[in-house]
């Protein structure tokens, strides 16, 4: 029983949660980045202006809370050194990689003291602005670690906080339309014996 | 909170960007079963089922259907189910009164 909840609580989110953090990193880097490249030539060669793992990031902290930090990190920090290699390692490179990985769950936790309170926990219905909120304020808290560790430029900056946002609201998106295209198919093939009600 | 409350939660979330999106669309058979929800809703009593299921606006709708559109409905919060009740029941949402 001790082991199912293991397996249940921690063993299947963090398989899930890395798969879809390195997943959406893989795709990011080797997908989105070298488009970009081609059409903005000034730019940072890492400054992504669709950074899909902030989706991730924020989706889980919302989903998992607090939870959400040991589970992502492995994944988080090892993205970090297919970005910054062994050179991203030291104490304040640390320290940057973890801003993006505590933020999230923090944002969401700072959001409810001051009253907007859109964690899953609460059980209330929550809208996609208000998870998209919390996760402009978890960029910046991604964006001002970066750029304090790594001194980037303000323009640097700028496109890290448009790429998490805009890489947030496109992984809700694709979810939507992964959610809306099983409707259709539960809708068509789902044989009635299987609904319970 | 369950797996399963995540996910409902997860979906609740989604269903919102699709309907601001403008892409969210209720089928013939979510709508007639809303419009005998509200037909049948008596102040803020839950609605049965059954009640739902012999109105005359989904009578003729196939029984797979039926549970199929109810439970989007649920999903996408349009209806709640009672839970613990001893037939299975639904109350409309503030959703509902916002307009489908």
């Amino acid at each position: 029983m001790k082991n199912t909840k293991v397996w249940r609580d921690w063993m299947l989110p963090f398989l899930v949660v890395s798969a879809a953090y390195i997943f959406a990193f893989v795709i990011t880097i080797y997908g989105l980045l070298p488009l970009q490249a081609a059409y903005t030539p000034d730019l940072e060669k890492y400054a992504s202006l669709l950074f899909l793992p902030h989706g991730v990031r924020v989706l889980s902290a919302w989903l998992l809370g607090w939870r959400s930090i040991p589970l992502i990190a492995p994944a988080a920090l090892y993205t970090h050194f297919l970005n910054f290699g062994a050179d991203g390692f030291t104490v304040l490179g640390s320290a940057g990689a973890m801003s993006s990985v505590v933020g999230a769950t923090l944002c969401f936790w700072l959001l409810a003291k001051f009253g907007m309170d859109f964690r899953i926990s609460t059980g209330r219905n929550v809208h996609w602005r208000d998870v998209m909120l919390a996760g402009f304020f978890a960029s910046i808290v991604n964006t001002v670690g970066m750029g304090y560790v790594y001194h980037h430029s303000y323009k640097t900056m700028t496109s890290y906080l448009i790429g998490d946002v805009s890489g947030l609201f496109a992984c809700m998106f694709v979810l939507m339309l992964v959610f809306k295209m099983l409707r259709g198919l539960q809708a068509t093939k789902l044989p009635s014996c299987l609904l319970t009600y | 909170m369950t797996d399963i409350g995540k996910t409902a939660h997860l979906k609740q979330l989604l269903f919102s960007l699709e309907k601001d999106l403008g892409i969210h669309e209720l089928g013939t058979v979510q709508q007639n079963i809303l419009y005998a929800a509200s037909l049948l809703k008596n102040r803020d009593d839950p609605i049965e089922t059954d009640d739902i299921r012999q109105h005359e606006l989904v009578a003729s709708v196939a029984r797979s259907s039926f549970f199929n559109a109810l439970k989007s409905l649920v999903d996408a919060g349009y209806l709640r189910h009672i839970d613990g009740a001893k037939r299975s029941q639904y109350v409309l949402t503030k959703k509902v009164q916002d307009g489908v």
